[in-house]
Protein backbone atom coordinates (compact mmCIF):
# COMPACT_ATOMS: atom_id res chain seq x y z
CA UNK A 1 0.00 0.00 0.00
CA UNK A 2 1.27 3.12 -0.42
CA UNK A 3 2.36 4.96 2.12
CA UNK A 4 1.45 8.49 1.36
CA UNK A 5 -2.12 7.24 0.69
CA UNK A 6 -3.67 7.84 4.29
CA UNK A 7 -1.91 11.47 4.53
CA UNK A 8 -3.22 12.47 1.40
CA UNK A 9 -7.39 11.33 2.13
CA UNK A 10 -6.60 12.70 5.34
CA UNK A 11 -5.95 15.70 3.83
CA UNK A 12 -8.91 15.40 1.26
CA UNK A 13 -11.50 14.74 4.28
CA UNK A 14 -9.76 17.58 6.71
CA UNK A 15 -10.05 20.02 3.77
CA UNK A 16 -13.68 20.96 3.45
CA UNK A 17 -13.94 20.57 7.56
CA UNK A 18 -11.32 22.73 8.22
CA UNK A 19 -13.40 25.81 6.15
CA UNK A 20 -16.63 24.80 8.38
CA UNK A 21 -14.76 24.86 11.90
CA UNK A 22 -13.53 28.17 10.77
CA UNK A 23 -16.82 29.93 9.88
CA UNK A 24 -18.01 28.01 13.10
CA UNK A 25 -15.30 29.85 15.37
CA UNK A 26 -15.58 33.58 13.44
CA UNK A 27 -19.01 33.80 14.47
CA UNK A 28 -17.66 35.75 17.20
CA UNK A 29 -14.64 37.68 16.42
CA UNK A 30 -11.18 36.59 16.02
CA UNK A 31 -7.99 37.39 14.77
CA UNK A 32 -5.79 34.65 13.05
CA UNK A 33 -3.04 34.02 16.24
CA UNK A 34 -6.22 33.47 18.43
CA UNK A 35 -8.58 31.82 16.13
CA UNK A 36 -6.28 29.15 15.43
CA UNK A 37 -5.71 29.18 19.65
CA UNK A 38 -9.05 28.64 19.66
CA UNK A 39 -9.41 26.04 17.70
CA UNK A 40 -6.71 24.12 18.41
CA UNK A 41 -8.36 24.12 22.27
CA UNK A 42 -11.35 22.75 20.81
CA UNK A 43 -9.17 19.88 19.35
CA UNK A 44 -8.53 20.98 15.77
CA UNK A 45 -4.89 21.74 14.97
CA UNK A 46 -4.29 23.77 11.96
CA UNK A 47 -1.01 24.93 10.80
CA UNK A 48 -0.26 28.62 9.98
CA UNK A 49 0.48 28.36 6.90
CA UNK A 50 -3.04 26.55 6.38
CA UNK A 51 -5.27 29.03 8.28
CA UNK A 52 -3.97 32.63 7.26
CA UNK A 53 -4.03 32.37 3.67
CA UNK A 54 -7.84 30.57 4.14
CA UNK A 55 -9.22 33.45 6.02
CA UNK A 56 -7.98 35.73 3.04
CA UNK A 57 -9.10 33.21 0.92
CA UNK A 58 -12.32 33.39 2.82
CA UNK A 59 -12.71 37.16 2.96
CA UNK A 60 -12.32 37.55 -1.10
CA UNK A 61 -15.19 34.92 -1.35
CA UNK A 62 -17.10 38.14 1.28
CA UNK A 63 -17.94 34.84 4.02
CA UNK A 64 -15.73 37.33 6.07
CA UNK A 65 -15.16 40.71 6.92
CA UNK A 66 -12.37 42.11 8.46
CA UNK A 67 -11.02 45.33 10.26
CA UNK A 68 -7.18 46.39 11.74
CA UNK A 69 -7.65 47.27 14.99
CA UNK A 70 -5.21 47.92 17.30
CA UNK A 71 -4.57 45.58 20.45
CA UNK A 72 -1.53 45.27 22.67
CA UNK A 73 0.78 47.50 21.12
CA UNK A 74 0.15 46.17 17.88
CA UNK A 75 -2.93 46.51 15.17
CA UNK A 76 -4.57 43.48 14.14
CA UNK A 77 -7.02 42.10 11.58
CA UNK A 78 -10.00 41.15 13.26
CA UNK A 79 -12.25 38.94 11.71
CA UNK A 80 -15.82 37.61 11.39
CA UNK A 81 -18.50 36.01 9.47
CA UNK A 82 -20.59 38.78 7.10
CA UNK A 83 -23.95 38.23 6.38
CA UNK A 84 -23.46 35.80 3.16
CA UNK A 85 -21.13 33.90 5.58
CA UNK A 86 -23.70 33.47 8.00
CA UNK A 87 -26.09 32.06 5.37
CA UNK A 88 -23.86 29.59 3.81
CA UNK A 89 -22.45 28.84 7.48
CA UNK A 90 -26.10 28.05 7.93
CA UNK A 91 -26.03 25.85 4.72
CA UNK A 92 -22.53 24.01 5.31
CA UNK A 93 -23.85 23.00 8.94
CA UNK A 94 -27.34 21.70 7.49
CA UNK A 95 -25.32 19.65 4.99
CA UNK A 96 -22.78 18.71 7.48
CA UNK A 97 -25.15 17.01 9.81
CA UNK A 98 -26.94 15.17 7.23
CA UNK A 99 -23.23 13.59 5.95
CA UNK A 100 -23.13 13.27 9.71
CA UNK A 101 -26.22 11.19 10.14
CA UNK A 102 -26.09 9.44 6.80
CA UNK A 103 -22.36 8.44 8.01
CA UNK A 104 -23.18 7.33 11.51
CA UNK A 105 -26.03 4.86 9.87
CA UNK A 106 -23.31 3.27 7.24
CA UNK A 107 -20.79 2.66 9.13
CA UNK B 1 17.01 42.23 12.47
CA UNK B 2 15.91 38.96 13.94
CA UNK B 3 15.34 35.49 12.16
CA UNK B 4 11.32 36.58 12.40
CA UNK B 5 12.30 39.57 10.48
CA UNK B 6 14.54 38.02 7.99
CA UNK B 7 11.62 35.16 7.35
CA UNK B 8 8.89 37.98 6.92
CA UNK B 9 11.42 40.13 4.39
CA UNK B 10 11.89 36.88 2.53
CA UNK B 11 8.23 36.49 1.97
CA UNK B 12 7.06 39.73 1.23
CA UNK B 13 10.03 38.87 -1.95
CA UNK B 14 7.80 36.75 -3.27
CA UNK B 15 4.32 37.80 -2.68
CA UNK B 16 2.63 40.64 -5.33
CA UNK B 17 3.02 44.47 -5.04
CA UNK B 18 -0.85 44.57 -4.26
CA UNK B 19 -0.38 41.88 -1.09
CA UNK B 20 2.62 42.84 0.29
CA UNK B 21 2.05 45.31 2.54
CA UNK B 22 -1.20 43.73 4.24
CA UNK B 23 -0.60 40.00 4.08
CA UNK B 24 3.32 40.91 6.05
CA UNK B 25 1.33 43.28 8.40
CA UNK B 26 -1.12 40.49 9.76
CA UNK B 27 1.48 37.71 9.17
CA UNK B 28 3.85 40.07 11.64
CA UNK B 29 1.04 40.66 13.95
CA UNK B 30 0.46 36.30 14.00
CA UNK B 31 4.40 35.42 14.36
CA UNK B 32 5.10 38.27 16.41
CA UNK B 33 1.73 36.83 19.36
CA UNK B 34 3.43 33.30 19.19
CA UNK B 35 6.29 34.36 19.72
CA UNK B 36 5.65 36.32 22.90
CA UNK B 37 3.31 33.51 23.75
CA UNK B 38 6.25 31.16 24.17
CA UNK B 39 8.66 33.97 25.44
CA UNK B 40 5.98 33.96 28.62
CA UNK B 41 5.57 30.49 28.94
CA UNK B 42 9.60 30.15 29.39
CA UNK B 43 10.55 33.58 30.97
CA UNK B 44 12.75 34.59 28.79
CA UNK B 45 13.31 35.65 25.24
CA UNK B 46 13.26 33.30 22.02
CA UNK B 47 16.76 31.82 20.93
CA UNK B 48 18.15 31.75 17.70
CA UNK B 49 17.32 27.70 17.87
CA UNK B 50 13.78 27.96 18.85
CA UNK B 51 13.16 30.80 16.63
CA UNK B 52 13.92 28.55 13.61
CA UNK B 53 11.61 26.09 14.84
CA UNK B 54 8.97 28.46 15.07
CA UNK B 55 9.10 29.74 11.36
CA UNK B 56 10.03 26.44 10.28
CA UNK B 57 6.67 25.30 11.12
CA UNK B 58 5.10 27.95 8.92
CA UNK B 59 6.93 26.11 6.09
CA UNK B 60 9.27 28.11 3.35
CA UNK B 61 9.28 31.55 2.87
CA UNK B 62 8.10 31.18 -0.96
CA UNK B 63 5.48 28.47 0.06
CA UNK B 64 4.31 30.79 2.33
CA UNK B 65 3.73 33.41 0.38
CA UNK B 66 2.16 31.35 -2.58
CA UNK B 67 -0.51 30.01 -0.24
CA UNK B 68 -1.91 34.33 -0.14
CA UNK B 69 -1.81 33.96 -4.52
CA UNK B 70 -5.72 34.26 -5.14
CA UNK B 71 -5.40 31.20 -7.66
CA UNK B 72 -4.16 27.88 -5.99
CA UNK B 73 -4.79 25.64 -8.37
CA UNK B 74 -3.57 25.89 -12.42
CA UNK B 75 -6.83 23.56 -13.26
CA UNK B 76 -9.13 22.65 -10.21
CA UNK B 77 -11.04 19.29 -10.71
CA UNK B 78 -14.81 20.86 -12.28
CA UNK B 79 -12.21 22.25 -15.55
CA UNK B 80 -10.13 19.37 -15.10
CA UNK B 81 -12.27 16.76 -17.38
CA UNK B 82 -12.77 19.09 -20.07
CA UNK B 83 -8.96 19.98 -19.94
CA UNK B 84 -7.74 16.27 -20.12
CA UNK B 85 -10.15 15.84 -23.09
CA UNK B 86 -9.42 18.56 -24.77
CA UNK B 87 -5.39 17.80 -24.78
CA UNK B 88 -6.05 14.17 -25.78
CA UNK B 89 -8.48 16.13 -28.64
CA UNK B 90 -5.92 17.96 -30.05
CA UNK B 91 -2.70 15.72 -29.56
CA UNK B 92 -4.15 12.22 -30.50
CA UNK B 93 -6.38 13.01 -33.16
CA UNK B 94 -5.18 16.77 -34.57
CA UNK B 95 -1.42 16.47 -34.36
CA UNK B 96 -0.72 13.02 -34.44
CA UNK B 97 -2.78 12.17 -37.84
CA UNK B 98 -1.16 15.70 -39.29
CA UNK B 99 2.73 14.37 -38.25
CA UNK B 100 1.55 11.17 -40.00
CA UNK B 101 -0.13 12.61 -43.10
CA UNK B 102 2.68 15.03 -43.01
CA UNK B 103 5.51 12.42 -42.64
CA UNK B 104 3.80 9.72 -44.76
CA UNK B 105 3.71 12.63 -47.87
CA UNK B 106 7.26 14.30 -47.47
CA UNK B 107 8.77 10.57 -47.46
CA UNK B 108 7.28 9.76 -50.69
CA UNK B 109 8.01 13.35 -51.95
CA UNK B 110 11.67 13.19 -50.58
CA UNK B 111 14.36 11.54 -52.27
CA UNK B 112 15.95 10.86 -48.48
CA UNK B 113 12.15 9.40 -46.89
CA UNK B 114 14.13 9.16 -43.27
CA UNK B 115 15.14 12.06 -43.02
CA UNK B 116 11.64 13.56 -44.11
CA UNK B 117 10.18 11.05 -41.04
CA UNK B 118 12.69 12.75 -38.67
CA UNK B 119 11.65 16.11 -39.91
CA UNK B 120 8.34 15.69 -39.31
CA UNK B 121 8.58 13.69 -35.80
CA UNK B 122 10.46 16.68 -34.99
CA UNK B 123 8.09 19.25 -35.81
CA UNK B 124 5.37 16.93 -34.40
CA UNK B 125 6.92 17.01 -30.94
CA UNK B 126 7.46 20.67 -31.14
CA UNK B 127 3.89 21.09 -32.50
CA UNK B 128 2.80 18.82 -29.19
CA UNK B 129 4.87 21.21 -26.91
CA UNK B 130 3.15 24.19 -28.41
CA UNK B 131 -0.14 22.52 -28.70
CA UNK B 132 -0.08 21.45 -24.78
CA UNK B 133 1.21 24.88 -23.72
CA UNK B 134 -1.69 26.94 -25.24
CA UNK B 135 -4.65 24.22 -24.64
CA UNK B 136 -3.28 24.43 -20.61
CA UNK B 137 -2.80 28.67 -20.76
CA UNK B 138 -6.65 28.71 -22.19
CA UNK B 139 -7.67 26.80 -19.36
CA UNK B 140 -5.58 28.40 -16.55
CA UNK B 141 -7.04 31.53 -17.65
CA UNK B 142 -10.82 29.75 -17.67
CA UNK B 143 -10.02 28.87 -14.21
CA UNK B 144 -8.68 32.19 -12.88
CA UNK B 145 -11.76 33.29 -14.44
CA UNK B 146 -14.10 30.48 -12.65
CA UNK B 147 -15.55 29.57 -15.74
CA UNK B 148 -17.47 26.69 -15.90
CA UNK B 149 -19.02 24.75 -18.44
CA UNK B 150 -22.31 23.92 -18.19
CA UNK B 151 -23.42 22.33 -21.60
CA UNK B 152 -22.95 19.00 -20.59
CA UNK B 153 -25.66 19.54 -17.33
CA UNK B 154 -28.19 19.83 -19.98
CA UNK B 155 -27.49 16.23 -21.34
CA UNK B 156 -31.17 14.16 -21.63
CA UNK B 157 -30.63 10.03 -20.61
CA UNK B 158 -33.23 9.42 -23.42
CA UNK B 159 -30.58 10.59 -25.75
CA UNK B 160 -28.23 7.56 -24.91
CA UNK B 161 -28.36 4.87 -27.93
CA UNK B 162 -30.31 1.35 -27.27
CA UNK B 163 -27.82 -1.63 -27.65
CA UNK B 164 -30.13 -3.30 -30.13
CA UNK B 165 -30.37 -1.15 -32.20
CA UNK B 166 -27.09 -1.22 -34.37
CA UNK B 167 -23.56 -1.96 -33.76
CA UNK B 168 -21.20 0.56 -31.51
CA UNK B 169 -18.72 2.23 -33.52
CA UNK B 170 -15.61 3.43 -31.85
CA UNK B 171 -14.76 6.90 -31.66
CA UNK B 172 -11.24 6.44 -32.51
CA UNK B 173 -12.21 5.26 -35.69
CA UNK B 174 -14.78 8.02 -36.62
CA UNK B 175 -12.64 10.56 -35.32
CA UNK B 176 -9.22 9.01 -37.12
CA UNK B 177 -11.60 8.51 -40.86
CA UNK B 178 -12.64 12.34 -40.18
CA UNK B 179 -9.09 13.78 -39.76
CA UNK B 180 -7.50 11.61 -42.72
CA UNK B 181 -10.75 12.74 -45.19
CA UNK B 182 -10.81 16.21 -44.98
CA UNK B 183 -6.83 16.48 -44.73
CA UNK B 184 -6.99 14.35 -48.20
CA UNK B 185 -10.38 16.60 -49.16
CA UNK B 186 -8.41 19.85 -48.47
CA UNK B 187 -5.75 18.37 -50.53
CA UNK B 188 -7.73 17.26 -53.44
CA UNK B 189 -9.34 20.58 -53.46
CA UNK B 190 -5.96 22.25 -54.00
CA UNK B 191 -6.28 24.07 -50.26
CA UNK B 192 -3.01 22.18 -49.00
CA UNK B 193 0.26 21.42 -51.22
CA UNK B 194 3.07 18.66 -50.70
CA UNK B 195 6.78 19.28 -51.45
CA UNK B 196 6.76 18.31 -55.41
CA UNK B 197 9.46 16.04 -57.13
CA UNK B 198 11.58 18.65 -59.13
CA UNK B 199 14.17 16.31 -60.10
CA UNK B 200 15.05 12.82 -61.42
CA UNK B 201 17.80 11.19 -61.91
CA UNK B 202 19.82 14.64 -61.41
CA UNK B 203 17.20 16.00 -64.05
CA UNK B 204 15.14 18.63 -63.51
CA UNK B 205 11.27 17.50 -64.63
CA UNK B 206 7.65 18.24 -63.72
CA UNK B 207 5.06 16.08 -62.96
CA UNK B 208 1.32 16.84 -64.36
CA UNK B 209 -1.69 15.11 -63.89
CA UNK B 210 -2.95 13.08 -67.16
CA UNK B 211 -6.57 13.69 -67.98
CA UNK B 212 -8.00 10.88 -65.91
CA UNK B 213 -7.73 13.46 -63.03
CA UNK B 214 -9.80 15.79 -65.00
CA UNK B 215 -12.19 13.18 -65.75
CA UNK B 216 -12.79 11.94 -62.21
CA UNK B 217 -12.59 15.01 -59.66
CA UNK B 218 -16.05 15.50 -59.24
CA UNK B 219 -16.69 11.51 -58.58
CA UNK B 220 -13.47 11.65 -56.22
CA UNK B 221 -14.67 14.59 -54.54
CA UNK B 222 -18.46 13.26 -53.97
CA UNK B 223 -17.01 9.97 -52.30
CA UNK B 224 -14.81 11.82 -50.09
CA UNK B 225 -17.83 14.09 -49.12
CA UNK B 226 -20.06 10.85 -48.72
CA UNK B 227 -17.40 9.39 -46.55
CA UNK B 228 -16.68 12.33 -44.34
CA UNK B 229 -20.95 12.35 -44.32
CA UNK B 230 -20.71 8.80 -42.63
CA UNK B 231 -17.84 9.53 -40.21
CA UNK B 232 -20.07 12.74 -38.82
CA UNK B 233 -22.67 11.11 -38.80
CA UNK B 234 -20.68 7.55 -36.78
CA UNK B 235 -19.43 10.61 -34.40
CA UNK B 236 -22.16 12.44 -33.43
CA UNK B 237 -24.49 8.73 -33.33
CA UNK B 238 -21.81 6.16 -32.56
CA UNK B 239 -24.14 3.22 -32.91
CA UNK B 240 -24.56 1.99 -36.68
CA UNK B 241 -28.30 1.20 -38.18
CA UNK B 242 -28.63 -0.95 -40.47
CA UNK B 243 -29.43 2.17 -43.06
CA UNK B 244 -26.02 3.94 -42.27
CA UNK B 245 -24.42 0.33 -42.64
CA UNK B 246 -26.22 -0.24 -45.88
CA UNK B 247 -25.33 3.49 -47.27
CA UNK B 248 -21.72 2.94 -46.27
CA UNK B 249 -21.63 -0.46 -48.29
CA UNK B 250 -23.41 1.95 -51.10
CA UNK B 251 -20.13 4.47 -51.16
CA UNK B 252 -17.90 1.10 -50.80
CA UNK B 253 -19.27 -0.05 -54.23
CA UNK B 254 -18.94 3.56 -55.94
CA UNK B 255 -15.66 3.58 -54.75
CA UNK B 256 -14.33 0.33 -56.23
CA UNK B 257 -16.16 1.66 -59.46
CA UNK B 258 -13.85 4.79 -59.30
CA UNK B 259 -10.49 2.74 -58.59
CA UNK B 260 -11.41 0.85 -61.20
CA UNK B 261 -12.03 3.36 -63.80
CA UNK B 262 -9.00 5.07 -62.45
CA UNK B 263 -6.88 1.85 -63.55
CA UNK B 264 -8.77 0.95 -66.57
CA UNK B 265 -7.17 4.57 -67.36
CA UNK B 266 -3.29 3.13 -67.10
CA UNK B 267 -2.19 6.21 -67.43
CA UNK B 268 -1.77 8.69 -64.60
CA UNK B 269 0.92 11.55 -64.69
CA UNK B 270 3.03 12.81 -67.54
CA UNK B 271 6.80 13.65 -66.92
CA UNK B 272 7.91 17.02 -68.73
CA UNK B 273 11.20 17.52 -68.59
CA UNK B 274 14.57 18.24 -71.12
CA UNK B 275 13.87 15.99 -74.28
CA UNK B 276 17.53 15.33 -74.98
CA UNK B 277 17.13 12.83 -71.59
CA UNK B 278 14.31 10.97 -72.95
CA UNK B 279 15.20 7.99 -71.31
CA UNK B 280 15.34 9.65 -67.78
CA UNK B 281 11.80 10.91 -68.41
CA UNK B 282 10.26 7.36 -69.50
CA UNK B 283 11.91 5.64 -66.45
CA UNK B 284 10.87 8.09 -64.24
CA UNK B 285 7.42 8.19 -65.95
CA UNK B 286 6.90 4.33 -65.41
CA UNK B 287 7.78 4.64 -62.00
CA UNK B 288 5.46 7.19 -61.22
CA UNK B 289 2.65 4.91 -63.12
CA UNK B 290 3.60 1.97 -61.74
CA UNK B 291 3.77 3.40 -58.43
CA UNK B 292 0.21 5.19 -59.00
CA UNK B 293 -1.29 1.58 -60.41
CA UNK B 294 -0.24 -0.36 -57.16
CA UNK B 295 -1.48 2.36 -54.88
CA UNK B 296 -4.78 2.13 -56.60
CA UNK B 297 -5.13 -2.09 -56.56
CA UNK B 298 -4.18 -1.64 -52.72
CA UNK B 299 -6.90 0.73 -52.10
CA UNK B 300 -9.52 -1.16 -54.42
CA UNK B 301 -8.76 -4.20 -52.44
CA UNK B 302 -8.97 -2.12 -48.94
CA UNK B 303 -12.85 -1.07 -50.11
CA UNK B 304 -13.83 -4.48 -50.93
CA UNK B 305 -12.22 -5.87 -47.68
CA UNK B 306 -13.94 -2.81 -45.82
CA UNK B 307 -17.16 -3.74 -47.15
CA UNK B 308 -16.71 -7.38 -46.64
CA UNK B 309 -15.71 -6.57 -42.76
CA UNK B 310 -18.92 -4.43 -42.83
CA UNK B 311 -21.37 -7.06 -43.88
CA UNK B 312 -19.91 -9.44 -41.43
CA UNK B 313 -20.39 -6.64 -38.76
CA UNK B 314 -23.65 -5.94 -39.64
CA UNK B 315 -24.12 -9.98 -39.34
CA UNK B 316 -22.65 -10.75 -36.13
CA UNK B 317 -24.44 -7.50 -34.67
CA UNK B 318 -28.20 -9.05 -35.85
CA UNK B 319 -27.43 -12.39 -34.07
CA UNK B 320 -26.25 -9.97 -30.99
CA UNK B 321 -29.03 -8.00 -31.02
CA UNK B 322 -31.48 -11.28 -31.87
CA UNK B 323 -30.28 -12.59 -27.96
CA UNK B 324 -30.75 -9.84 -26.57
CA UNK B 325 -34.43 -9.59 -27.96
CA UNK B 326 -35.15 -13.20 -27.56
CA UNK B 327 -33.79 -12.54 -23.73
CA UNK B 328 -35.65 -9.55 -23.04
Amino acid sequence: MDPNLFDSLRLELRRGSLTLAVLAQLRSEHYGYTLRKALAGLGLDIDEGTLYPLLRRLETQDLLTSEWREEGGRKKRFYKLSPDGKQIFKQLLAEWNGINQSLDRIV
Amino acid sequence: MDLIDRYLAAVRRHLPRNLQDDVIQELTDNLRSEAEEREQEAGRALNADEQSALLKKHGHPWLMASRYLPQQQLIGPALFPYYRQTLILVLFWIVLPITLIGGALSAIYSDNPGQAWAQALGAAWNGAIYATGIVTLVFAVLERERVRFTALDKWDPSWLPTAATGRPVPRGESVAGLAFGLTFLLWWLGLIHVPQITSWGGQPVRFVAAAIWTTMYYPILISLLASIAIYLVDLVRPWRSITVSLIDLAIGVYNVVIVAMVLRAGHFVEVIGDPTHADVLTRAASFINASVEWTFIVLGAVFILDMLYEVWLMTHTSKSARVISSLA
